[in-house]
């Protein structure tokens, strides 16, 4: 999923229904910012093409993508299969298929295969995601050929032994204990649960019993299933040839055998809350209360994407945004307050957060309302709108720093079946946006009972304030689930 | 965009740059990464000047780095050097509150500012057009910071939120403070950088003015420029923006007089926050200047590092920790090396500290071998030049060290103000090729030592369930 602005979380909005009152807003601007005007600003922007990466696709249907760079002696491999959480039809598999894909294969067992990665300074890892799994493979060009031959040694004989795949149970139990000591890392699990919850699209950890019911069988099953050249993309960066690649790699991935079809995603067709919700986790001892507003979003194509980027950049993209400076930069209730927009093949969530300290939690719940609101009740001012479209295409020359960068660009295209001249006409289509664009995008999906809220903080202290503004739910932290509704 | 700069193995001239080493592939050639070129001067007034153009991208990076860190500080205003640094986005005479940051963002950049114990540095990357923007920036708040009471209020409650955001509210918050407390002897590295609520509450508009005065003059600072721009017009413009800003007297020095300890100090800290048992032992060496910083950093890489270092195999791999690292970082006085574990859900801690401590004792009786130091070697190179540390499990995303123009300009001008030496972007790998078998076993048994060394653990405080998978 494409991720814009600043870091972590999720959602956004602010529903009339939710917050009929805002205590101790004002009203017009929030912006703590006081402009003088006296810098000398270069008007121009500059002008920036990314370079096209080459591409082929490969006899069993593997596409590649190369960006050569050869300014330091380095490569970098990223292989996306379509063999993510959503394929899986026991929970857990195809996490433990991505993190046990390393850990053994015909002819090297774990050791063997760690001493040779380390032996050359590589970095050799596989994860997966909800609809991906990645083998990355990187390190120093000199060693290309043995990277190759790493990648397609564990892509293609696996054998998942059994001593190691005790280890990987004993190291999830820790691992998820590990995460939910972090307030930020419950409300991530707990806002999938929210927006997707009841379906393949919510990250529910699995279960000590489901984790002690994996078994090498189902790896290798789910392995021949999934892990196929079809669907799959491989990213390439860095100092090598593009033509000398492709032979390489024929040669390496000739046993490859494409599947007979490829995996379809299972229907994404989320309705938004028919009503607003508060969702309180309870942390006894929390020095802060973690907030988060949420509103289901957009899929990567909807026409609605580019108006809500330029509308997420004016509310909370980066420390200019209406949130950091009403927030932090007015009354001081947090480090930071930030907006996020997420789009990919299935709808996303535009987001709103801030850790506040525990005592100011109403009020800065209410600042958040205001805000909402403010950008679907005013016209956003020309001249804040021209500085946050002016943000967005500027920051393009910074990513000509980033072959990885640029190749992400090029593949959030490919993966999106978007045009491949899309960044070409961005500019344009971002400099279009207008305030009335902005107000319709901000009621559509901050108004009404859209938004919902999750809270990380400590109960007695902070429910009598939060009720303030509609039904608190509890969630259990040690297991947090939500059915779909 | 302009073209890349091909650079080949052969263009480099210096004596290590081709070296020799058995590897899987048998001996090959090994590439360093490009060298960074720059000119090194100063203005009349002291500031140091670093300028790398660089056309490889059309970005500018500028970053300046001030000579005043947390160990700088005086008892009752710890925190405030970082305090400070949040003053300094806060408006000056030609620039308003906040229009400093909006300024860079509008423009497609990014910015910020941090502080640690050694230095405070402040950096921006901008599209290339916008070089005189960044200068101007950075010139108007070292010659006239605008300070008031409101804004002083409103950043000491921001920076409050980072120490509970940061600290208060996370799992083993306390133990970093809790080691420099009971490690150090002097003031200057014995307290937090966040510094503590009371000393935040107690700072005054007056220290904000004195400190600035003190501190924040050309003649304790370095600007590193990086990026696409020529040496005549980055001489011209440093000149330009930052000439007339008056030098001041220097600072008084910081004692950071520290010795080797003389007795085992131990102490348990409960965490209500905490869910699994967390060890750390932490042992006093010495400054990035020694030698002997570069031996250590080996000895970490071959504890540590990977699935088939000696602490994964002794500790890792029998299910007695979920991680165990050892490793120390690189400052201007005396570092620690720390050996550090969270405990696996049923473990105890006992078999976690006789592992560590046989480990270590090992080392020093009976050193390493010579493919633990080639491995170290070989992942000190391509952790410089692809990023990531080597080993399994490593994303291979990231870039090397030195990749964008931003992480060069930081880099140039922190190493110019530590050991006065910017060159270490070049020669930092030189520094580890050098380190020899008998170096790691002798700083083992130098600095390792019972009597040198801080334990803290952390033990979970209360009743909060166990996250559901136990």
């Amino acid at each position: 999923m494409k991720r814009i602005a600043f870091s972590f979380a999720i959602v956004v909005l602010a529903g009339a229904a939710l917050a009929q009152d805002t205590p101790g807003t004002p009203s017009g601007s929030t912006s703590a910012t006081v402009i003088k005007g006296k810098a000398p600003v270069a008007k121009d922007l500059l002008k920036i093409r990314f370079p096209k990466p080459k591409s082929f696709k490969l006899k069993n249907g593997l596409e590649v993508y190369v960006l050569e760079d050869h300014r330091e002696p380095a490569v970098r491999f990223t292989l996306q299969m379509r063999a993510g959480s959503l394929y899986e039809s026991k929970p857990g598999v195809a996490a433990a298929t991505a993190a046990e894909l390393t850990e053994g294969t015909a002819s090297m067992n774990s050791l063997q295969i760690a001493e040779q990665t380390e032996s050359i300074g590589a970095n050799l890892g596989a994860n997966s995601a909800l609809d991906t799994a990645t083998l990355s493979v990187s390190g120093l060009s000199e060693s290309r050929d043995t990277l190759i031959g790493l990648m397609a040694d564990v892509l293609l004989h696996p054998t998942f032994p059994t001593d190691r795949l005790d280890r990987y149970r004993l190291s999830q139990r820790s691992g998820q204990s590990q995460r939910r000591t972090n307030p930020t890392g419950m409300i991530a699990e707990l806002s999938s649960q929210v927006f997707y919850g009841g379906t393949k699209y919510a990250r529910t950890p699995p279960s000590r019993e489901e984790i002690a019911a994996i078994q090498t069988a189902d790896l290798k099953q789910f392995h021949w299933d999934y892990y196929r050249p079809n669907g799959a993309i491989l990213g390439v960066t860095g100092d090598v040839d593009a033509r000398a690649l492709k032979d390489k790699l024929e040669v390496a991935f000739a046993d490859w055998q494409p599947a007979p079809t490829v995996a379809a995603l299972p229907a994404a067709d989320f309705a938004p809350k028919s009503t607003a919700h508060i969702y309180l986790i309870d942390r006894p001892n929390s020095a802060q209360s973690v907030l988060q507003f949420g509103s289901l979003g957009i899929k990567r194509t909807d026409p609605d994407y580019i108006p809500l980027v330029v509308a997420n950049r004016v509310l909370g993209g980066g420390s200019s945004g209406r949130l950091f400076q009403n927030i932090r930069e007015r009354k001081g209730y947090t480090y930071g307050a930030y907006s996020s927009l997420t789009a990919g093949k299935w709808p996303g969530i535009w987001g709103a957060n801030a850790s506040v300290r525990t005592e100011v939690t109403e009020p800065a719940v209410g600042e958040f309302f205001f805000e909402f609101k403010r950008l679907q009740n005013d016209a956003v001012p020309e001249d804040e709108l021209t500085l946050a479209k002016r943000s967005i295409v500027g920051s393009f020359a910074l990513t000509l720093e980033s072959p990885q960068g640029i190749l992400q660009r090029t593949l959030e295209l490919v993966e999106n079946d978007l045009p491949l001249n899309y960044w070409e006409t961005y500019p344009g289509k971002v400099q279009a946006v207008t305030p009335a664009d902005i107000q319709r995008v901000a009621r559509k999906y901050l108004g009404g009972s859209n938004v919902q809220l999750l809270v990380v903080g400590e109960r007695k202290k902070i429910e009598p304030g939060l009720a303030k503004y509609g039904t608190v739910e509890m969630i259990d932290p040690n297991k947090i689930v939500i059915a779909g509704r | 965009m302009k073209t890349l700069k091909k650079i080949g193995l052969l263009s480099f001239s210096l004596p290590f740059a081709l070296i020799s080493i058995a590897s899987a592939n048998g001996p090959v050639q090994t590439a360093q990464p490009p060298k960074v070129k720059f000119v090194d001067y100063k203005l009349a007034n002291g500031l140091r000047v670093i300028l790398s153009p660089d056309h490889s991208a059309p970005v500018i990076a500028v970053s300046v780095t001030y000579n005043v860190g947390s160990r700088n500080e005086r008892p009752g205003r710890t925190g405030f050097a970082h305090l400070f640094e949040h003053m300094m986005f806060q408006g000056s005479a030609n620039v308003g509150k906040g229009e400093h940051m909006a300024l860079i963002q509008d423009n497609g950049g990014t910015m910020n500012g941090t502080t640690n114990k050694d230095r405070t540095n402040y950096f921006e990357s901008l599209p290339a057009n916008q070089l005189d923007l960044a200068l101007f920036l950075e010139a108007d708040r070292m010659r006239a910071l605008d300070i008031s009471q409101a804004n002083l209020d409103n950043q000491r409650a921001v920076v409050q939120e980072e120490k509970r955001q940061s600290y208060d509210n996370q799992p083993y918050g306390a133990m970093s403070g809790t080691i420099d407390d009971l490690a150090y002897d002097s003031f200057g590295y014995k307290h937090t950088t966040i510094g503590s609520m009371e000393d935040l509450n107690a700072a005054t508009l007056e220290d904000v003015r004195a400190f600035f005065k003190i501190y924040y003059a050309p003649n304790n600072a370095t600007i590193a420029v990086v990026g696409d721009f020529t040496e005549a017009e980055g001489r011209k413009k440093v000149e330009q923006f930052f000439g007339a800003i008056p030098r001041q007297p220097d600072p008084p020095p910081v004692d950071m007089t520290e010795s080797m300890g003389t007795g085992e100090k131990r102490k348990k800290l409960s965490d209500p926050l905490a869910r699994l048992t967390r060890y750390e032992a932490s042992y006093k060496t010495v400054s990035g200047d020694n030698p002997d910083a570069y031996a250590l950093q080996v000895l970490g890489s071959i504890m540590s590092r990977g699935r088939t270092g000696r602490l994964y195999k002794a500790i890792v791999e029998k299910g007695l920790a979920t991680n165990a690292n050892a490793g120390g970082g690189m400052s201007r006085g005396p570092a620690l090396f720390s050996c550090s574990a969270t405990l696996s859900p049923d473990s105890k801690l006992e078999p976690v500290e006789a592992a560590f401590d046989a480990e270590i004792a090992r080392i020093q009786s009976d050193g390493i071998t010579a493919d633990e130091l080639a491995k170290a070697k070989i992942r000190a190179r391509a952790a410089e030049i692809v990023g990531g540390g080597g080993g399994r499990g490593g994303g291979g995303r990231g870039g090397g060290g030195n990749q964008t123009a931003l992480s060069k300009a930081n880099a140039l001008s922190q190493f110019a103000v530590f050991y006065n030496d910017p060159n270490r972007v070049n020669n930092n790998l030189s520094r580890i090729e050098a380190v020899t078998a008998e170096d790691v076993q002798r700083v083992a048994k130098k600095y390792l030592v019972k009597t040198n060394r801080v334990v803290v653990i952390v033990e979970p405080d209360g009743d909060q369930g166990d996250g559901g998978l136990r």
